[in-house]
């Protein structure tokens, strides 16, 4: 069984990300009362390139949970579990924002330019090649925790 | 004898190189197998330490691997340059690919673990590999492979072995040296065994076992050089009064003084030895005539002669001395000691303190002295001993006043033998002591008979030999025989010889006494001929003196004779003692002896000695 969820260098952009995105998952730990749900919630805009590529992961499972794809704009906020925001959806996640800011969601921006503070986990493409920031300061007010070895890869820590 | 004394140091040597070379090889398994556990202890230390390190490496790397992030994963894998025994390693992911390796340039055939037999590791000759899964939360990612080299392992098992070798020699050396110290003692013992077994341990001189060897070997040398040698025997005629008088350790410093003297009279090539006893031999090398034996012997004999000095006391010792020659005498060893033997012997009969060269002839006189002896035994029962008696005048009153008895043997296989021939071997015997009593015990009743109808009663005499004296119940024993017989004691004179009396006067005195209290008279027979001691002399519970027949033989014509014969005489009357003469022969003899006053007359003038038988008529005509 393939547990990796990419294979190297050839994946395309996005299935790489989606790979990334499953990773995070796993070096990611909730509080205690975090995950109330059976299923680990994964909340993305639908009918995006990255939400297709995401179907990939979709049935996996991590910290005990079948991971669910569901969508931004039908999914209220407060259910997800990890939370992706991309360029298209600034104007979404600025309503979204308030709604979550104190809950132990995991904040993932596809968007170099939403890096200010609010997301705890930034992908951004630098020298042809995926790289991530990780703000552990956010994580952490949310009572969130990241492996060390996460820590290790991330381009930057905040 | 030579190979002998060699033959026990080789065996030890044999024994001290077998014992070391076994030791060595010993402790070179010991090392052997010791090197063996050491490398299989390094090496399953260098697989734990190997595994616990890639496990933490797979643990920390996981992430990286998931990340395919090869920047991290070969920074992760670079903390293992550190360890000195790194080959390299690779980590791959779960396709097989290569994420990431140290050092940069390390390539190799990435081997399945089946290849392992089923095991994660594999040690070939110079390498241990190891693959290790990489799992995050159960999940294996990915796969590292170690590969480490064994160098370190056998420089540490290199220089173990060097100490253990170092130590086993150390050991070895320490145990060679230990062993060489067991094997000098042993040897120690070996050399004062083989003292003992040649040794005397009184003297210090060599035994009769090394004297047998030492015989042997100077024969073979007279044999090659063509030079005769010549074995002289000592037998001590009085030894054995000296251990009884003084005890045996004043014995055994008479013969360290003895054999001293011996060895000084003695060359340098001579050879002496105690065979035991009061028993010493002497090789003479290069003997050339019986002079010159007989000289040697003449000076041993002077040199024993002088005192011996033992704490306060001085001791007179002879010796017996019989020489025998090889060639001459005897073909080889054996019968030389025996022919020695036989000339000791014949000096010992012809009186001791004495040499003898040996004869021929003296092997049959040996044969014909056997011959005797063994008759001897039978003697008595047999009737052919028997009593003559000579009788003994007063020269005042011309009367009778007892006979001297005397022992005769009519032997039926050799006719009259003399009593010069037989008393000796009795005595030798111990037959004496039974002869002895039987004299006693006949010339006891003989006396009572005559005496029944006489009214002047007569005495006899008897003679006492050395050995029945030393007896100290002879005294109770002639009480008895008095008592058995009925004869009162006065009717019986003994009669002991000076030498006997003054050669241990201390032991006899009592003796002495004993007889004299019960009423019996004591004579000194031969007076004149030994060395008395007028203080013992006087002290003595004597009745006579009897003078030598030597003396009074020349009375009539030698004036020296006539002034010791009047010395006795003068000398026993001023003690109150009867004085006896022996052996007269002559009106002459008796004239003279009358003249100077002697008590009582003994001899042919008056009549030979007559048998029993033949005394009743005898006394018939003298009245």
């Amino acid at each position: 069984m393939t547990t990796c969820a990419f294979s190297a260098q050839k994946a395309p952009e996005h299935d790489l990300k989606a790979a990334y995105i499953y990773n995070f998952i796993q070096f990611t730990e909730w509080p205690e009362d975090g995950l109330k749900s059976s299923t680990l919630n994964v909340c993305a805009s639908a009918g995006t390139v990255l939400y297709v590529a995401l179907q990939a992961i979709v049935g996996k499972t991590s910290h005990n949970r079948t991971i669910a794809l569901k969508s931004l704009q039908t999914t209220p906020a407060t259910d997800c579990n990890v939370l992706i925001a991309e360029k298209s959806d600034r104007e979404l996640y600025s309503q979204i924002r308030p709604k979550i800011a104190n809950l132990p969601i995991l904040t993932i921006s596809d968007d170099a330019e939403l890096t200010t503070g609010d997301f705890m986990i930034t992908i951004a493409i630098l020298n042809e090649r995926i790289r991530f920031v990780i703000n552990s300061t956010r994580a952490l007010e949310v009572k969130m925790v990241f492996s060390s070895r996460l820590l290790r890869l991330a381009a930057k820590v905040l | 004898m030579k190979n002998k004394a060699k033959n026990p140091p080789e065996i030890t040597h044999k024994l001290a190189f077998a014992s070391t070379l076994s030791a060595g090889v010993a402790l070179l398994l010991t090392i052997a197998l010791l090197i063996v556990i050491e490398f299989f202890a390094l090496r399953n230390a260098l697989l734990e330490d190997s595994r616990i390190e890639v496990s933490i490496l797979a643990d920390n790397v996981s992430a990286a691997l998931m990340f395919q992030d090869g920047a991290a994963a070969n920074e992760i894998l670079r903390s293992l340059n550190v360890s000195p025994d790194l080959v390299g390693i690779v980590l791959l992911d779960d396709q097989r690919v290569t994420l990431a390796k140290q050092p940069d340039g390390f390539t190799r055939q990435i081997p399945e673990v089946k290849r392992f037999a089923q095991t994660d590791y594999h040690f070939s000759l110079t390498r241990l590999e190891i693959l290790s899964p990489v799992s995050y939360k159960n999940n294996q990612v990915g796969t590292l492979y170690l590969v480490k080299s064994l160098k370190t392992l056998f420089k540490r098992l290199g220089i173990y072995a060097l100490a253990a070798i170092a130590a086993a020699i150390i050991a070895l050396f320490v145990a060679v040296r230990l062993l060489a110290r067991a094997r000098q003692s042993v040897q120690l013992a070996e050399q004062n065994l083989h003292h003992l077994a040649h040794i005397d341990p009184v003297t210090g001189l060599a035994n009769r076992h090394a004297f047998n060897e030492r015989l042997g070997f100077a024969i073979e040398e007279s044999q090659q050089f063509s030079e005769p040698l010549a074995m002289l025997l000592f037998d001590l005629d009085n030894f054995k009064q000296v251990n009884d008088t003084l005890g045996h350790q004043a014995g055994d410093e008479l013969l360290r003084m003895l054999a001293q003297r011996i060895a000084k009279a003695l060359r340098r090539d001579d050879t002496i030895a105690r065979l035991g006893g009061d028993e010493f031999a002497v090789i003479l090398k290069k003997i050339t005539t019986s002079d010159e034996a007989g000289q040697i012997c003449d000076k041993m004999v002077a040199t024993l002669a002088k005192p011996f000095q033992i704490g306060s006391y001085d001791f007179f010792v002879t010796a017996s001395i019989g020489a025998a020659f090889y060639p001459k005498d005897a073909g080889d060893g054996t019968t030389l000691i025996r022919n020695a033997d036989t000339a000791m012997y014949q000096a010992k009969v012809s009186g001791k303190n004495t040499f003898r060269l040996f004869l021929p002839v003296m092997n049959a006189k040996i044969k014909q002295r056997h011959s005797l002896e063994t008759s001897l035994h039978t003697a008595l029962e047999k009737g052919e001993l028997s009593l003559h008696y000579q009788p003994q005048f007063d020269f005042k009153h011309g009367s009778i006043v007892g006979f001297e008895g005397l022992l005769r043997w009519n032997s039926s296989i050799h006719g009259h033998v003399s009593p010069d021939n037989f008393i000796p071997i009795a005595e030798d015997t111990g037959l004496i002591v039974e002869i002895g009593d039987w004299v006693i015990k006949q010339a006891l009743s003989d006396i009572q008979k005559w005496n029944q109808l006489r009214p002047v009663k007569l005495q006899v005499a008897v003679n006492l030999s050395a050995r029945q004296l030393r007896d100290k119940d002879i005294a109770v024993r002639v009480a008895e025989l008095l008592a058995e017989a009925a004869v009162p004691a006065e009717w019986l004179e003994i009669e002991l010889t000076e030498s006997m009396v003054m050669e241990n006067v201390h032991a006899h005195i009592d003796t002495f006494q004993r007889l004299k209290i019960q009423g019996v008279k004591l004579a000194i027979d031969d007076f004149g001929t030994g060395y008395s001691s007028m203080s013992y002399l006087k002290r003595l519970p004597i009745t006579s003196l009897k003078i030598d027949r030597s003396f009074v033989r020349d009375l009539a014509t030698d004036k020296n004779d006539l002034a010791i014969s009047a010395a006795i005489i003068a000398l026993g009357h001023s003690l109150g003692l009867t004085v006896i003469a022996e052996g007269v022969e002559t009106e002459d003899q008796a004239n003279a002896l009358f003249a100077l006053g002697c008590d009582v007359g003994q001899g042919y003038l008056y009549s030979r000695p007559i048998p029993a038988e033949a005394v009743p008529q005898f006394l018939a005509n003298y009245g």
